[in-house]
């Protein structure tokens, strides 16, 4: 099955996917900021990603497990109004869920907005990946590093595990991802990044 | 009650007197503006130190709005003896960003602080809370029609003009010394007390923010870098918008080029020819706008000299490119324009690059944009040059004399190298002084690296020592170090200064090595 025909039937709302023509970022004019003008779910679920993470199988790991939630896929950048509109969302009094896999330069100043507009980090990881080899840093207190650390590092592909782990980690569903064996055939990440859960 | 991140507690604070003061600042700030659960902390404590990110955690994070309120918080710390680490937009990426001194100690986050009180066109002058960033200034000056520019420092849109230039950092236009161009101050001191600095002292004047010095010694200092009070005002000389701006790039080929341009561009910034803060790139520094080292290599250690210069090659970037602008009337500009371009030819090196000649590149468009007081979010690349979160700014300050750039370099670079860490770096030139300002890039998931780092960035502070050179800021790690490069006679006579206005040691203990 096609990445992208997968990424439709599981519900992802297409206001432009990441990797084909047109894809989303929050410097595009199209992008409805207002929920009800767009038809959006009250919830809105977003997926920031950019560079190499846009090709890679973290986006399927998300659609493969948000069968009932319209995830919005938006490209991080580091233009001034991808920063502007980005604190207006978490100022806007939605309540926004956001699931991110960005390098390190663009996760060092979506954290500290995430902070500056009081928003919450469930989770906030570190990830590298060299030659093959990937290591991870979970920076969450609340639980157990090791925990975590089982839970997608140790899959066959980690990008696509974590993208399905966050999908259900504020709803308790977190082992449920555990079994997912990736059929990506997208190429391997290679790398620093930094991955969060931000809930506004 | 909303769950604790109870195993951090302030360093000789009870369980019991913490949550007791816990309880008073609820009451205080209601329970919304008192972060206790890990969800709300943790991103303060995501550093690009190079030690683990827990030994930064605070116990507790505050959000104060008013002057009121900061007098009750430092009221409620002084009876339970709670130290508080304050940050204004806590965006100080490189030299902390929002991470207390200390593990344990409570952030009083003044994000929310953020009223620009007045901004007066006629005068050039901006009254503003801790909280405001620069986006939201210019977006205030813009929607107010005024012609007037702010200075901000590379991550501009959402660092904060009082944060930045309590820290002492600086720009790149005319207006580069941030802390020049302050102008009073309103602090919360540790007695509670509210003290208006120089101007402000004085009922009903209205030059508070045109006349820096007022009467007797001036205070204003004491409270930049320091430990000694909070400030909630500052003032703020904004520039005038020119009629004309003209930047322009010189690029130079060669390392040792850097001595002749430092001695072109030293008379022509101190006459005024230049008014800016002239920025005079390294290579890599210049390269990390559009390229990753990973582009180019993938072995751990310092990145091969063939390679710097395949990239110089590939890239058309200059060992050095030197970024400056001219303002003013059109015949002011002609003028110093031509004085400019004499000057180039005559030494015989450097080739001058027009902001019609670079067109959309990316790198000039960067140093353009700052110079122009413009938002920008191109310094974040920085951080993707080798990945992996870790950075941190070693800034020794220099002569403005070429010998002493190349000295520095050479120093700077034997020693990143030796821990297999690269030079990326730039000089700031202002007049008779320069910042020399390296950002010392490592990956934070190597934790043999971030040994390295961490080992590393103590070795340049020890060996510049030796040579008379000093930082003039510095993140957490380092303070008490850096503070010991000062001397004994300073460090004696700022615990002298905490002790008496800071009795309980209650602010930041820790900063800048000060501690009661």
């Amino acid at each position: 099955m096609e990445v992208d025909r997968r990424l439709i039937l599981n519900g992802i709302v297409a206001t432009g996917l990441v990797g084909l023509p047109g894809s989303a970022s929050f410097a595009s004019p199209g992008l409805a900021s207002d929920v009800e003008e767009a038809g959006l779910p009250k919830l809105r679920t977003i997926a920031l990603v950019n560079d190499e993470v846009e090709q890679s199988s973290f986006l399927q790991g998300i659609a493969a497990t948000s069968q009932d939630t319209a995830v919005e896929i938006i490209r991080a950048d580091f233009s001034v109004d991808f920063v502007r509109n980005l604190k207006r969302l978490l100022r806007s009094g939605q309540s926004i869920r956001i699931i991110g896999l960005v390098d390190d330069g663009t996760g060092a100043f979506i954290i500290q907005m995430a902070r500056a507009t009081g928003a919450r980090l469930p989770w906030l990881a570190q990830h590298a990946a060299r030659e093959g080899t990937p290591s991870h840093h979970v920076m969450n207190a609340g639980t157990s590093d090791l925990a975590f650390h089982s839970l997608f590092a140790d899959a066959q592909s980690w990008p696509e595990a974590l993208g399905s782990m966050l999908v259900l980690f504020d709803r308790g569903h977190v082992a449920a991802t555990h079994s997912l064996s990736s059929t990506s055939i997208t190429p391997s990440l290679t790398g620093a990044f930094v991955s969060f859960l931000i809930l506004s | 009650m909303a769950a604790q991140n109870s195993t951090v507690l302030p360093r000789g604070v009870p369980q019991q007197a913490f949550q007791q003061a816990v309880d008073k600042f609820r009451a205080l700030l209601g329970e919304d503006n008192v972060l206790l659960r890990d969800e709300q902390l943790i991103s303060y404590r995501k550093v690009m130190m190079p030690k683990p990110a827990e030994d930064f955690a605070p116990s507790a994070a505050l959000i104060a709005t008013t002057v009121e309120q900061v007098q009750s918080i430092v009221a409620i710390c002084n009876e339970y003896k709670i130290p508080i680490w304050t940050v204004s937009t806590g965006h100080n990426f490189g030299y902390g960003t929002a991470a207390p001194h200390d593990k344990g100690q409570v952030v009083l986050d003044l994000k929310r602080m953020n009223r620009i009180i007045e901004v007066d066109p006629v005068m050039c002058t901006a009254l503003i809370e801790p909280g405001v960033t620069y986006q939201q200034l210019v977006d205030y000056i813009q929607e107010k029609g005024y012609k007037l520019w702010v200075d901000p420092p590379a991550p501009s849109a959402i660092v904060g003009p009082v944060g930045n230039t309590l820290d002492r950092g600086v720009g790149y236009t005319p207006y580069s010394e941030h802390f020049m161009f302050s102008c009073g101050m309103e602090v919360v001191l540790a007695n509670g007390e509210v003290l208006r600095t120089a101007m402000g002292g004085v009922k009903g004047a209205n030059t508070w923010q045109v006349f820096k010095w007022g009467y007797g010694p001036y205070l204003d200092g004491l409270f930049t870098q320091s430990n000694f009070g909070v400030v909630t005002k500052m003032g703020l000389w904004l520039m005038p918008e020119p009629p004309v701006f003209k930047p322009f790039a010189i690029k130079y080929q060669k390392d040792e080029d850097i001595e002749a341009l430092v001695e072109m561009f030293r008379p022509l910034s101190i006459n005024g020819v230049i008014p800016n803060g002239v920025v005079l790139v390294g290579t890599l520094y210049e390269a990390s706008a559009t390229i990753r080292r990973s582009d180019y290599v993938t072995e751990a250690g310092a990145t091969p000299n063939a390679i710097i210069q395949r990239i110089r090659d590939e890239h058309k970037i200059g060992a050095w490119t030197a970024y400056a602008a001219l303002y003013g009337t059109t015949e002011q500009v002609d003028v110093n324009w031509k004085i400019v371009t004499d000057q180039v030819k005559a030494s015989g090196i450097g080739e001058i690059v027009t902001e019609e000649q670079a067109g959309q590149e990316p790198a000039f468009k960067y140093r353009a944009d700052l110079m122009r007081g413009n938002m920008t979010m191109t310094e974040f690349g920085l951080y993707n040059w080798r990945g992996g979160g870790g950075s941190m700014w070693f800034a020794p300050v220099a002569q403005a004399r070429g010998s002493e750039t190349l000295k520095q370099v050479k120093l700077a670079t034997q020693i990143l190298n030796r821990y297999g860490l690269d030079y990326v770096g730039e000089f700031i030139v202002g007049q008779r002084a320069m910042h020399h300002i390296i950002d010392v890039l490592y990956d934070r998931n190597d934790l043999d690296e971030m040994q390295r780092a961490h080992d590393c960035f103590a070795a340049l502070l020890d060996e510049f020592a030796k040579q008379g050179y000093a930082v003039y800021r510095v993140n957490n790690v380092y303070m008490d170090r850096v503070a010991e490069i000062y001397g004994p006679e300073q460090r004696r006579i700022n615990q002298t200064l905490k002790r008496a206005l800071d009795p309980n040691g209650i602010f930041a203990p820790g900063k800048s090595g000060i501690t009661v």
